[in-house]
């Protein structure tokens, strides 16, 4: 059964509901309040997700985060320390016995990986990612960010949601509930989870905490559809238009004998989106579509199987953003599990982090290309983070570094930053945060300021106090915005 | 008690206070600016006068005319006619005099030991600089008196009001509030709506057809008030009421944190709360029970303490560890603070409050109380616990036989013992030598060789000096038979690290002919080998040799020369014995299972019935931790209730059970300007939608001030009076006129009051998840009415603690019960019901958001669980009745609880001759109606 035929598509909807749903929304929303929970942003709960202006003008309009889960080593791939080659085998002065997450730390281990000039910028680069060294130009790298929690899940918490514990809603649903979103037909807020597996955090990374479930992160990728997304076996497409036709008359009857109210109001509105999405999701979910050379760009067509599949889900968040999805999150790596699914390398690095990066490298540079060429990275800003760094020692008796929350490197590109720039350093090292060090409060103040948000002025009421993303803290860093 | 020794209600202080509460409220705000000095007189002298001062010398006893609420008295003096504070001068100051006195008869406070040296150098210090007073602080500014501190009020109730209809004096205080703005109450509801939303605001369901045609037809006048009774007499009372309390303590049954594993029984918790709420235990019970009821028999209650989430994930980094113990207890003290009390102490935890009077201290006082809790099972006193026990006992004769048994089996064979579990130390004669080899033919088990360490220790010297020369410290190296490298390479080299470590360790590939090497960096004279197991998998059939050319070894132990070890499961044909035959080996493997068995069991009966309720031990001493980070030790904290309440005190000494316990009086007692007041309000935002504070679990000054304030406090006060009875609450606000006005929408009203906190109408609102589901169940007729026990999962059986919950898609009977009895599981959504603002449990959720999305329609519309109890209701009405058009009615009926009209019976009737029967039941399971209290 083809997919136009499956469902209700708009039209067809308002025109059997006798005057028109759309006009009914709109005229109570003129009528009633404006004003729904006790945030700062006011949003019709009829329409949660109409565009919606920002504090002041914007470079950013969407967001791409790919979130490297299981924390990657910023010293093997994006800041380059020749002191590490220099001192390799000797310990780390004044930590020599350094405690840290597993236990014990050994020897300093120099960068598994050649470093080299790149670009214009000249910026060094590891060899282990060389299409996106081809980037660099683009490329901001923060290499001052340090965290609070040396455990995963905790880390990626602080990372998604600026809390290290759960249940505080996460960037994705602070913005969607601060900007709206330019698609009435997709979801404003998107995850889109690693082939290979959950993050650590699970949805807590997407979770819209306290904010109303409207926002939540809606998670689906190329290899996991999006749930009850089509009738359920055994329905025919003309038994489930009639449902949805007799049950927009009985509830439009009823919420004209009860005189009105948005939430009915809402509710019939949902089941318009949700007919909307019956067409629009699986539209947006046909990568295979995708002309051989852009799937060439991204990896789609390669041999590894990971890899290829990760690339569709970059390709998948650019249709998205093209399409006016607000924000996507992007996730490179699953959950715990010794390295092998995510860069959480406490061992075997040399033969584990290739693998890895391989599935990283490529789609993550074909992305940003493909933005580039068709004029998107302009207003799209992606965000490159993991949630801590890796330890510049090798762990006692181990080849695998320990996890590192006292600096580490996350980077931007597109959306109003300045391109072929490095901010801030680790030590000498690569152990700690030194020159401008970064909290990864700043980091959100900063992406928030793109997409012409006052990180302290977007706040909601939960629990006694006006919540904010970034906590009561939160510096925006002028310095790499163009 | 000790309430008589203070004659005030300390809050009651609270307006003669205003200037003290808006420092409070100020001064860290200020503290940035040019203001900086406001900051330090809320940090050095207000908040030590206040904890140590206000109670004789406040605004309701001013022991000899002195208080320090006021400044001009704090600085002018009371009747001595001395001055109190001499700005710049701390010596003539009589405030400093007494406070730095140490004669007893003179010394300020007379009891206790009185401020600390820190207090009071920044005290005298205030005072010889000038004792500047916080300039913007306005001494009466009406927003620092603030109601919910004060005591209980007992307001008469108003006089007739003009609305018609009045039933009760709930009705009074709202149709006053009306009145106030030119509103009234909407016309009763009609009677079959009425008895749908009684039945889903007290139980979560909608009536049976047959209750509501027997309300119907019931003309006298007390119908209503006898459906109240029989709706709060129903055991599904508990459920539907629990399951909010359930949410305020973000109840679940995992850790939560990345772990997020299985906590221990923690059900019983759930059922606790369903019986009390059920049985109307009295309220000031119920919260000494879930803080102390491990002192009152009723050892499920303090669930309540450990609901709340725990990370397992632990580590030898100290900041790490130091920092989840702190997390552990602050969510203890979150719970307790706002569930019972409504004020958010947990934000104390790195400075003083920033609205609300507490401070830091305060916060360790209560986590002093809490200290002594961890995260665990305990036993469940009771008559299972004394059967168990009791069983223990018979069953010990037999365990003691068959030891014995063995034992001589061992003596008769001429084998040593069984090598111990603890030590696991094999001893040779001293051996000079630079290698050792150790083969493994089997675990006890039969799986693989899993191993944290193996030692290698030097026969003592003359000093008696012996040394681990098994270590890559001094130069030793490994290599093995072939090892696990799926999860993190787990090498023989890891074996000479000489410590145990979390994720770091041996593990063979192979389950037999496993052989390790050890090379040292020079010969050693050796004589003795540790063996550090892993878990349980431990070896029990091996060899060690040692070398003594190249490539050539000479054993010096043999296992096989030991008698079986305890935890050997290998089936009798696997093992051996040296000069043993197989018939008596036989005998010696299957009384070693025997007694394994008895002793497991033997073990069990002794343990009692274990549930995850908290484990009290001594309580650890407390600390303040400096701006919250935990290794930032300040001053040592006595257990403390905090200071804005009196309870009887304590000390270091007090032990950890006392603590609680006297917590919990505290709590519970009627004095408590805030107990009775949070849990009304949350009584009436459970059937009114928004309570008439609208923060249920924020009563402080940023919380919401209340719609209603009389109507508080005289609930309030007849609940304290009516011996805490949550269903004479209930009875008196289901019965009230408010509650039984219909739902229509009024632009009028709508225009005065959009939020409808005055009650113009019964608001309306879309139900929770768990109405939802168990709605969808009792329609379709299969409804599973079993209370209690175990719960069922939503998800399917997962292999790994980290993998991607799925979830369950085919439920049978068992998943058909309540949807409280669906296993809760921290930061999952249920399939299809989560995505109705179903709270994930890892925050407080003491009232839920109610969002609209697609993914709700959608899981409605197209989810097979849904399709599926839709057949079964047209299941139910094609045996109840004959044709089509009566089947359509009778579906319609039961989801409505109301006859359809011809309109609407003319579109199902279409669907259903088109489409067929299912489909009418999918639209009608889809309804506005069906999902929304109105």
């Amino acid at each position: 059964m083809g997919i136009r035929e499956n469902l209700l598509c708009r039209r067809d909807f308002l025109a059997h509901t006798g005057t028109g749903l759309g006009a009914i929304a709109l005229t109570h929303l003129l009528q009633s309040k404006l004003s729904y929970g006790k945030g700062s942003v006011p949003f019709d709960p009829a329409d949660p997700f109409s565009p919606r202006h920002a504090h002041h003008p914007r470079t950013a309009e969407n967001v791409i985060v790919v979130f490297c889960a299981g924390a990657l080593s910023h010293i093997d791939f994006w800041e380059y320390k020749p002191d590490l080659v220099r001192f390799h085998g000797k310990p780390l002065p004044g930590n020599e016995r350094l405690i840290s997450f597993q236990g014990e730390n050994g020897a300093l281990q120099q960068p598994l990986w050649k470093f080299r000039a790149r670009g214009e910028c000249g910026k060094m680069i590891s060899d282990i990612v060389p299409h996106l060294g081809g980037c660099v130009d683009d490329i901001c790298f923060l290499h001052s960010v340090h965290t609070k929690s040396s455990t995963h899940g905790p880390g990626e918490n602080l990372m998604s949601t600026g809390f290290n514990r759960e249940g505080y809603p996460g960037m994705g649903s602070w913005v969607s509930y601060a900007l709206g979103t330019e698609n009435q037909d997709l979801p404003a807020f998107v995850a889109i989870e690693d082939p290979r597996g959950t993050p650590q955090s699970g949805p807590n990374n997407w979770t819209n905490g306290y904010l109303p479930a409207a926002f939540q992160g809606s998670a689906f990728s190329t290899t996991r559809p999006v749930e009850h997304l089509q009738p359920p076996p055994g329905v025919s497409s003309r038994a489930n238009r009639s449902v949805l036709r007799a049950l927009n008359t009985l509830n439009e009857r009823h919420r004209q004998e009860i005189r009105g109210d948005t939430d009915l109001a809402a509710r019939i509105s949902s089941y318009e989106l949700a007919a909307r999405m019956q067409l629009s999701v699986p539209e947006v979910m046909r990568v295979k579509e995708e002309p051989a050379h852009i799937r060439k760009l991204y990896g789609a067509d390669s041999q590894n199987r990971v890899k290829a599949d990760f690339a569709a889900n970059c390709i998948l968040a650019r249709r998205l953003v093209e399409r006016g999805t607000r924000f996507v999150q992007l996730f490179n790596g699953a959950y715990a599990s010794g390295g092998r699914l995510n860069w959480d390398t406490h061992n075997s690095m040399p033969e584990l982090v290739p693998g890895h990066a391989e599935v990283l490298d490529q789609p993550v540079a074909g992305l940003l290309q493909d933005l580039k060429q068709r004029g998107l990275l302009e207003t799209t800003l992606v965000v490159c983070c993991t949630e801590f760094g890796r330890m510049p020692m090798f762990q006692l008796g181990n080849n695998g570094r320990d996890h590192n929350p006292e600096g580490f490197t996350v980077w931007l590109a597109g959306g109003g930053v300045r391109g072929g720039m490095s901010y801030g350093a680790t030590d000498s090292f690569g152990y700690k945060a030194e020159q401008n060090p970064l909290s990864i409060h700043d980091v959100h103040a900063t992406l928030l300021h793109l997409l012409g948000i006052d990180h302290e002025r977007l706040t909601y009421y939960h629990n006694g106090l006006q919540r904010r993303l970034t906590d009561v803290h939160g510096r925006v860093v002028d310095d790499v915005i163009a | 008690m000790k309430w008589k020794r203070y004659p005030l209600w300390i809050r009651d202080i609270a307006r003669p206070l205003a200037g003290v509460v808006l420092w409070w409220c100020l001064g860290p705000l200020m503290a940035q600016g040019a203001e900086a000095r406001n900051g330090d007189f809320y940090r050095d002298v207000q908040s030590v006068l206040v904890r140590s001062c206000i109670v004789c010398h406040g605004p309701s006893k001013q022991e000899s005319g002195y208080r320090i609420d006021l400044f001009d008295v704090l600085r002018g003096g009371g009747d001595s006619g001395r001055r109190a504070v001499v700005p710049g001068d701390p010596d003539a100051s009589h405030l400093w005099q007494r406070i730095a006195s140490v004669d007893p008869d003179h010394k300020m406070p007379p009891q206790g030991t009185g401020l600390d040296a820190r207090e009071k150098s920044r005290l005298r210090a205030w005072i010889a600089a000038g004792a500047p007073l916080p300039v913007t602080a306005e001494p009466r500014n009406p927003r620092s008196d603030h109601w919910a501190f004060n005591r209980v009020t007992t307001p008469a109730v108003p006089g007739a009001t003009g609305s018609p209809g009045a039933l009760n004096p709930v009705d009074a205080f709202i149709d006053q509030g009306l009145r106030r703005h030119g509103l009234m109450r909407t016309e009763p509801a009609e009677r079959t709506r009425l008895l749908r939303r009684l039945s889903l605001v007290a139980l979560g369901i909608p009536p049976q057809p047959a209750q509501v045609e027997r309300f119907v037809v019931d003309g006298s006048p007390d119908a209503y008030a006898r459906m109240v009774d029989e709706v709060l007499a129903s055991p599904h009372y508990g459920e539907r009421w629990a399951q909010h309390w359930l949410d305020c303590v973000r109840y679940a049954e995992t850790t939560g944190y990345e772990v997020n594993g299985a906590n221990g029984k923690i059900y019983p918790y759930r059922d606790y709360l369903i019986d009390a709420l059920n049985g109307d235990r009295p309220y000031d019970r119920m919260v000494l029970e879930q803080i102390a009821g491990d002192q009152f028999g009723v050892d499920a209650a303090t669930g309540f303490l450990v609901a709340g989430p725990h990370d397992t994930n632990r580590s030898p980094d100290p900041r790490l560890t130091a920092m989840q113990y702190q997390d552990g207890l602050d969510e203890i003290i979150k719970s307790t603070s706002a569930v019972f009390l409504g004020i958010t102490l947990g934000c104390a935890r790195c400075h003083d409050h920033k609205y609300d009077p507490f401070t830091q201290r305060d916060y360790y006082g209560l986590q002093a109380i809490f200290a002594g809790i961890s995260y665990g099972n305990r036993r469940e006193q009771g008559s299972d616990n004394d059967r168990m026990v009791a069983a223990a006992k018979l069953l010990k004769p037999r365990l003691i036989a068959l030891r014995k048994e063995l034992e001589t089996l061992r003596v008769a064979n001429g084998l040593a013992a069984p090598i111990d579990f603890h030590s696991y130390e094999e001893r040779f004669p001293p051996v000079r030598t630079d290698a050792v080899q150790v083969r493994i033919q089997a675990a006890n088990d039969g799986g693989v060789i899993e191993l944290d360490d193996l030692e290698v220790w030097t026969a003592a010297d003359k000093s008696g000096e012996s040394v681990n020369v098994a270590h890559r410290d001094l130069g030793a190296r490994a290599t093995s038979s072939p090892t696990a490298k799926a999860n993190q390479g787990k090498t023989a080299e890891l074996l000479l690290d000489g410590t145990r470590q979390l994720l770091l360790f041996f593990r063979s590939v192979d389950k037999e002919n496993v052989w390790i090497k050890i090379f040292f960096d020079r010969p050693y004279r050796i004589d003795r080998l540790v063996i550090k197991p892993r878990g349980s998998h431990v070896p029990v059939d091996y060899r060690v040799d040692v070398a003594v050319g190249d490539d050539e070894w000479r054993q010096v132990i043999d296992s096989r020369d030991r008698f079986i070890h305890p935890a050997d499961k290998r089936p009798a044909e696997g093992v051996q014995f040296t000069g043993v035959d197989t018939q008596v080996t036989r005998t010696i493997v299957a009384t070693n299972a025997e007694m394994r068995a008895v002793e497991s069991e033997y073990n069990r009966l002794r343990a009692g019935p274990q549930i995850f309720a908290g484990k009290f031990v001594t309580a650890r001493d407390t600390f303040l931790m400096v701006r919250g980070d935990p290794l930032a030790r300040g001053s040592r904290i006595a257990p403390a209730v905090p200071a804005l309440f009196v309870g009887q005190a304590m000390n270091a000494t007090t032990p950890e059970a006392d603590r609680r316990l006297r917590l919990a009086r505290m709590i519970g007692a009627k004095e408590n300007p805030l107990t009775a007041r949070v849990l009304v309000n949350r009584v009436w935002q459970h059937n009114f939608g928004t309570g008439l504070v609208d923060t249920p679990s924020d009563f402080g000054i940023n919380g919401g001030r209340p719609s209603h304030p009389e109507l508080l406090d005289w609930l309030a006060t007849r609940l304290v009076e009516e011996k805490w009875s949550v269903k004479q609450l209930q009875r008196r606000l289901l019965n009230s006129a408010t509650f039984r006005q219909a739902s229509f929408s009024r632009p009028q009203a709508e225009a005065i009051d959009g939020d409808c906190r005055l009650l113009w109408r019964f608001p309306p609102r879309r139900l929770s998840a768990e109405a939802i589901r168990d709605s969808l169940l009792l329609v379709s007729g299969r409804l599973n009415r079993q209370m209690g026990g175990a719960s069922f999962s939503f998800f399917e059986k997962s292999d790994s603690l980290f993998e991607k919950k799925r979830p369950r898609v085919k439920f049978g009977p068992a998943g058909w019960r309540r949807m409280i009895y669906g296993e809760k599981l921290r930061l999952e959504y249920v399939g299809v019901f989560g995505v109705f603002d179903c709270p994930d449990a890892s925050q407080m959720a003491p009232q839920r958001t109610i969002s609209t999305s697609a993914g709700q329609a959608l899981s409605l519309l197209n989810s097979p669980f849904v399709l599926r109890q839709a057949q079964f209701l047209a299941e139910v009405v094609e045996r109840e009745e004959t044709s089509l058009g009566r089947r359509v009615a009778a579906a319609a009926r039961r989801a409505l609880c109301r006859p359809v009209d011809e309109g609407e019976m003319e579109v199902l009737m279409a669907v259903a001759q088109r489409e067929g029967l299912t489909h009418v039941c999918r639209i009608l399971l889809n309804l506005n109606e069906f999902v929304f209290l109105q």
